[in-house]
């Protein structure tokens, strides 16, 4: 399904900062890994991710570094910050919230 | 494309390299090394995606990733996180302040003037440990500044979100309080010492709301995907 770019903007960094709370992970395996949970439902731009770690990582929210696989190929692994920690925290609070007011308004709306 | 060991091999698809190159190029990065670690970082990326096949295609417009990109590196971001640590001090130095003399704020009475009636004036004036109260105040703002800044985890609890530690951190606080003016042989009333103690904590309490508060304002601020 293609979603309105503006459905996308918000929540690219929750997904971010979600994934990334529960373990590091490189650029591509975060599109993969929300493209699998979500059942191909979610499935971004895979460039659009580059630019959003960039700026949690310059923001304090993320740290990088480069590790190098079994098989000798390096990647830059990015990893939450205890920053980065309160603002998923904080970012998921206020997406459960809106998420059930919307819905609410959806459900009345429809009846 | 320069020739940098530390790049993992890319298939050949000059394609792929001239994408690269022109993200590099267009996201106008800061220095040399920003632009290596990016051109390497989406080298590895499409080393990684080229299996699935259509790597390219998948990625998305280069223009609009480093745009992105330069949206993260704007030179302005820096001199923002200054004024927001300058503003964070600034603010919770004002509310420090005035809290603490509330805190060691005492009654005096004049002494009487001989023909006068034996009851002197009623004055209300400071303790003479408001000095010091003022000076550690300034210093626990910095600290929970530097605190929150490192990210050093036990001291950035927001204490007003747990009464019972927060009680526990004052009775800390006037505990020590008493013992430091037993070593230095100073006399304090234990009423003042936790009154004072009390004020310090929120002090602290009020600095780390301030840096929070701050922090949401400027991740704001940067936008994009904060």
């Amino acid at each position: 399904m293609d979603y309105d770019r503006e459905f996308l903007t918000g929540t690219v960094g929750l997904l971010i900062l979600s994934l990334l709370g529960e373990r590091a992970m490189y650029g591509y395996e975060l599109v993969q890994e929300a493209d699998r949970r979500s059942a191909q439902q979610f499935q971004l731009k895979e460039g659009t991710i580059y630019p959003a770690l960039h700026q949690m990582e310059r923001a304090g929210l993320l740290t990088a570094e480069w590790r190098e696989s079994e098989a000798g190929r390096a990647r830059k692994y990015y990893a939450l910050t205890a920053k980065g920690r309160r603002q998923a925290a904080s970012k998921r609070r206020q997406w459960t919230a809106l998420a059930a007011a919307v819905g609410a308004i959806l459900g009345d709306a429809r009846a | 494309m320069p020739d940098d060991p530390n790049a993992p091999a890319t298939p050949e698809c000059p394609g792929v390299d001239a994408l690269i190159e022109q993200i590099v190029r267009e996201a106008h990065l800061p220095n040399a090394r920003a632009q290596t670690d990016l051109r390497r970082e989406l080298a590895a990326h499409f080393a990684d995606a080229e299996a699935a096949g259509d790597a390219v295609a998948r990625f998305g417009a280069p223009e609009a990733v480093a745009v992105g990109l330069r949206h993260a590196y704007r030179p302005w971001r820096s001199a923002l996180y200054a004024a927001k640590l300058v503003a964070v001090v600034f603010v919770s130095t004002v509310i420090a302040l005035p809290l603490q003399a509330a805190a060691h704020l005492q009654l005096t009475r004049d002494a009487p003037h001989v023909g006068e009636p034996s009851v002197g004036a009623l004055r209300v004036g400071l303790t003479p440990w408001y000095g010091l109260a003022a000076h550690v105040s300034l210093a626990v703002i910095l600290l929970a500044v530097v605190a929150w800044e490192f990210d050093i985890e036990p001291a950035c609890r927001r204490l007003e979100r747990h009464p019972a530690r927060f009680v526990t951190v004052v009775l800390g606080l006037f505990a020590a309080s008493l013992v430091a003016h037993a070593w230095w042989g100073l006399q304090v009333a234990p009423g003042e010492a936790l009154v004072g103690a009390g004020a310090t904590v929120i002090v602290w309490t009020v600095s780390l709301a301030v840096i929070a508060h701050s922090d949401r304002l400027l991740l704001r601020l940067l936008g994009g995907a904060l």
